[in-house]
């Protein structure tokens, strides 16, 4: 497999345990193209923690000629190490790989059913679609634990503005958030759901799904229900012992026939059979102790769930025909995605909304 | 149209804003605004160590390749670094450390005993190596980077390219630096409160603009300021000097096309004093100032009477 050199242009938290890191386009001539939903292999060759090359789905469109974008939940050891990485280090860059990709001709009308992380594909898919002004209608159901989890929500806004057929809607297991009028659910992707914002002809549609196991089947056994042909429904497992995992998890086999030989080599394919037995072992693990709907990344190792971030809801936004007093003061922050200060406003005074120039 | 209102912490400071729009696609662009201010902090904030300036502050003397974002920030304070005569300079970041403000505003202890502010041997932005080709950055040794003063600024011409395409009857304030456009929701000119820089919290005039988007902002010495081994202190500190600007400034209005443009003249303005810095302001385009002194004179710019009401 060719690897190409770059460097990472970006890192920054676009939710409170995903990470995006962009990567820039290399210049060399060679560089390959994409589909979007495909994914690449990284691997970051000055960094002792981060040994080895992990395969994660391209969040950006390939029409974004600068870089490659990639969503990356962190979750173990890893990826948490993956946020020690700065602007300008050295990237080593495989692929793309995958057959999970949307084709505009076939899939006039598309269906993506997206499982926490598993959202990345999409992004790529959707930026690309509303990039090309693409005609074809696409409904994307992301089950997500809470709004304040879901990576790439502002994303969604700007292109549900820019594309007439696009339609986002949010199922979360927060049950403070319903909002049906805005399109955010509490609860379950469910038969009902699914058939309340599509309407019409279920079983024409294209289905995408994409999600932990558990979500996977869940969503195969809806969709089988709708009488939708087999060829129309692609999915992409995301999760520990994902065939991208086992296949590109590490590098290890290779290097051991290199250098010690056929005995080497199959002693450390023991080894790497134990190790790869004991992550599985712990993927079903975590899966099983999994609350909720929720999905790894392509290829974390089965470390412990850091415990969820506190995130504040976001403000409530007050409507009023005219400037009034107001003694609802705001609370901070956004969907608690990035680093803030913690600490809740309180207005030096109840301010009414005008506008006033004052000393910063 | 009702007017759709946000107030939010960020920055330091408070973040608030009036949209006449659709209440949904209001609601989504207060959301959007958040995230994109959340990520710039992220991007430039001196005061977390996380951020990608911090990362630039700590490496002199390399070439960092930096993000697309912070190369356009750079390159905009090397313009208004040019526009001022080397007035708004954003290495002044060791000056403001040497001057105590070395955490965000709001931690800062004004009493703490520490001696007062010496003046710190530094360079400028000349000295700044910004390759836009390459994408690098390269600061000297003894540099540190600080974008307070242009960033408010810089960032609300960021956010107006969300808002405009939705509606263009709005404002939206970044500490008191605001962007103002259109009508209210009683198809009145937006009414504009001025500080009073000798009681914060109440207005000392009225500023009404014309329809069409204008920039506002003030700088003064009088809000962020402490007292250190007996010597009075504030955060405006001028590049030249390397001090806290001393002179008969209280505070600085000013309107102008950019945010950019009128958070970074405020400063101008203030550095050289009302006389001349009134004089500079009637030499720009499309820039109105106030200067309120401490003697409570009031010192216009040849136009900013007639948009002016005291209250």
């Amino acid at each position: 497999m060719k690897r190409y050199k770059t460097y990472l242009v970006n890192s920054r938290f676009i939710s409170a345990r995903v990470l995006e890191l962009s990567v820039a386009r290399s210049n060399s001539r060679s560089f390959p193209d994409f589909l979007p939903g495909q994914y690449a292999t990284l691997s970051f060759p000055l960094h002792q923690k981060l040994r080895g090359e992990r395969s994660f789905s391209i969040a950006s469109s390939p029409t974004d000629s600068s870089v490659w974008r990639f969503g990356i939940k962190i979750f173990g050891r890893y990826t948490s190490a993956l946020q020690d990485l700065r602007p300008g280090e050295p990237v080593m860059v495989g692929g793309p790989f995958g057959k999970f990709s949307f084709d505009q001709f076939k899939d006039q009308s598309a269906v993506f059913l997206a499982g926490g992380i598993g959202i990345t594909p999409f992004v790529s898919m959707i930026r690309w679609a509303t990039n090309k002004k693409l005609s074809n209608d696409l409904t994307l159901f992301y089950s997500v634990r809470s709004l304040a989890d879901a990576p790439y929500r502002e994303d969604f806004y700007a292109l549900e503005m820019l594309s007439p057929h696009l339609k986002v809607i949010y199922v979360t297991s927060d049950l403070a958030g319903n909002d049906p009028s805005a399109r955010i659910i509490s609860g379950r992707i469910n038969a009902d759901l699914i058939a309340r914002f599509l309407l019409k002809k279920l079983e024409d549609k294209s289905y995408f799904i994409c999600g932990p196991l558990p979500f996977m089947k869940a969503m195969e056994k809806i969709i089988g229900g709708f009488g939708v042909p087999k060829q129309f429904i692609k999915t992409e497992k995301f999760g520990i012992g994902s065939k991208a995992f086992i296949e590109t998890g590490s590098p290890m086999p290779k290097i051991a026939f290199a250098a010690w030989g056929l005995a080497a080599a199959v002693v450390f394919g023991v080894v790497v059979r134990m190790e790869q037995a004991r992550r599985s072992n712990a993927a079903t693990q975590n899966l099983v102790n999994s609350p909720s709907i929720e999905a790894t990344n392509n290829n974390a190792p089965g470390s412990a769930v850091p415990s969820m971030n506190n995130v504040n809801q976001a403000a409530p936004i007050t409507n009023t025909s005219q400037p009034s007093v107001s003694n609802n003061n705001s609370q901070n922050q956004s969907s608690g995605t990035i680093t803030q200060p913690s600490q809740p406003f309180q207005s030096p005074r109840a301010a009414p909304f005008v506008p006033r120039t004052r000393m910063s | 149209m009702k007017t759709i209102n946000d107030r939010f912490y960020a920055l330091g400071t408070t973040i608030e804003g009036g949209f006449r729009a659709d209440q949904v696609l209001a609601e989504k662009l207060c959301e959007k605004i958040r995230l994109r201010i959340a990520e710039f902090e992220n991007h430039f904030s001196r005061f977390l160590p996380t951020s990608e300036l911090s990362y630039l502050n700590a490496n002199p003397n390399r070439e960092i390749t930096v993000s697309p974002q912070m190369i356009e920030i750079m390159l905009a304070a090397r313009k208004i670094w040019s526009l001022t005569d080397g007035l708004v300079d954003p290495t002044i970041g060791q000056s403001l450390i040497a001057a105590g403000y070395d955490v965000s505003f709001e931690l800062l202890n004004n009493s703490d005993g520490q001696p007062a502010p010496a003046r710190v041997v530094r360079r400028t932005l000349r000295d700044v190596k910004i390759d836009e080709k390459l994408n690098t950055v390269k600061i000297p040794e003894g540099t540190t980077l600080d974008f307070g003063g242009i960033g408010k600024g810089y960032i609300l011409d960021q956010l107006i390219n969300y808002i405009e395409p939705l509606t263009q009857d709005y404002w939206l304030s970044l500490g008191g630096d605001l962007v103002v456009s259109g009508r209210d929701g009683t198809n009145q000119h937006w009414p504009i409160g001025v500080q009073n820089p000798q009681a914060l919290d109440q207005d000392i005039a009225e500023l009404k603009l014309p329809s069409d988007r204008w920039a506002v902002a003030t700088s003064g010495i009088t809000h962020r300021r402490g007292v250190k081994a007996g010597v009075n202190w504030h955060h405006l500190i001028n590049p030249r000097t390397g001090q806290p600007a001393m002179n008969d400034v209280l505070s600085v209005t000013v309107v102008a096309k950019s945010a950019l443009l009128a958070d970074a003249f405020a400063k101008t303005i203030l550095f050289q004093g009302s006389k001349d810095g009134i004089e500079w302001a009637n030499r720009q385009k499309d820039l109105e100032a106030l200067v309120i002194t401490d003697t409570q004179e009031f010192v216009f710019s040849d136009n900013m009477k007639k948009y002016l009401k005291f209250l």
